[in-house]
């Protein structure tokens, strides 16, 4: 009977200690999907792996709705502009579907031109990249080293829906180790957000 | 078997008992600021065999999609059977909206509401918890985490989980 009653659990899901288990990256372990696909908001197809920078790779998984993602909208803008012009490849990515979440293709581009993204925001079309990455929720950040390993994942920076005053800016630092060499302090930071709206 | 209350819990039970007495009418569910050690003292502290603790907020879609089937859930076990803690990641001073909510949807328990969305805070009901919203945890009464899920689920979905897991229990495993 217990292995019966455990077998079902284990094969929902729904064990303690086994929800991760399933497609995630680990720390250190190599950048996936990188010759997926996607479309960006200007209507041309990118991968991750075009994206490779000098310094890393800054993925972070987002969408137009999510009340966390507009509290840390400015914040990940700023990051993301920065740091691609210091060398890291960046690359926001939705994964929800739209009929779902209501973020629309035509949504999308209108937000990059808004918020004035200078990397792409593309269309993550079946999900299956934030399954493969391991992604729960918007936004989630994944920030590969140069060796294409996963150096940091989680929050953007210490907050409830907005930044912090003062708090610590996990992503941030993270980058900043990578362009001075150093190892990463502080490598996962799980936040609060919305749950991907997977297709 | 008599229920112990911690402090944090004592006066919104009173308050509860008290609206009861007022007004004769069914008990209005409270919204309560609470650090995450009280949280996490409220969770040990709890004596049912099985307890519940949903991690949601009010601007969550699938959180309030989802919430009439959770009711139905709660509505469906007495407190000696099935335990329940609904944690708001509502901001603290949105209390009234988050009590409104749980009027709205005839909610049989109140809700705290997180002070703290920390790292610490995730990592303190399930190092596997990623933060996404909606979250529910089942903990035995020794506040060992059985099982958790992130995402919304049906009523029946629910249903079946606790079932699988109080029959655990009967059966001494």
């Amino acid at each position: 009977m217990k292995k019966q009653i455990c077998t079902a659990l284990a094969i929902s899901g729904l064990m303690a200690g086994s929800y991760l288990a399933y497609g995630a990256i680990g720390m250190g372990d190599p950048i996936t999907d990188t010759a997926v696909k996607m479309k960006n908001v200007d209507g041309l197809m990118v991968t991750i792996g075009d994206l490779k920078g000098e310094h890393g790779t800054l993925v972070i998984f987002t969408c137009n709705q999510c009340p966390f993602v507009k509290g840390w909208q400015d914040t990940m803008v700023e990051i993301g502009n920065t740091y691609q012009a210091k060398g890291f490849g960046v690359i926001f990515i939705n994964s929800n579907d739209p009929s779902v979440s209501g973020d629309r293709f035509e949504e999308m581009q209108e937000l990059a031109k808004m918020e004035g993204y200078e990397f792409p925001y593309v269309v993550d079309a079946t999900s299956e990249v934030a399954r493969n990455f391991g992604a729960k929720k918007t936004p989630d950040v994944f920030l590969f080293n140069p060796a294409n390993k996963l150096a940091y994942q989680g929050a953007v920076g210490e907050g409830r829906r907005t930044p912090k005053k003062g708090g610590e800016p996990y992503l941030k630092n993270a980058l900043d180790a990578l362009l001075a060499g150093d190892p990463v302090e502080k490598a996962y930071a799980p936040a609060v957000g919305c749950s991907i709206k997977f297709r | 078997m008599v229920k112990e209350y911690t402090t944090t819990q004592r006066t919104p039970v009173l308050l509860l008992a008290l609206a009861t007495l007022v007004c004769g009418c069914k008990p209005v569910p409270i919204a309560t600021p609470a650090t995450p050690q009280q949280i996490k003292a409220q969770i040990t502290a709890s004596p049912a065999p099985l307890l519940l603790v949903h991690v949601w907020a009010t601007w969550c879609q699938p959180c309030r999609e989802e919430f009439p089937e959770l009711v139905k859930v709660l509505q469906g076990y007495a407190e000696d059977q099935l335990g329940s803690l609904l944690i708001s990641a509502d901001d603290p001073d949105d209390a009234e909206t988050v009590k409104a909510f749980l009027v709205e949807h005839g909610s049989p328990v109140g809700s705290l509401i997180s002070t703290d969305l920390s790292p610490d805070f995730i990592q303190s009901l399930s190092p596997n918890w990623s933060g996404a919203l909606p979250a529910t945890f089942l903990f035995d009464s020794n506040a060992t985490l059985l099982a958790e899920w992130e995402g919304k689920k049906s009523y029946h979905q629910y249903i079946q989980i606790i079932e699988q897991l109080r029959n655990q229990n009967r059966g001494g495993l």
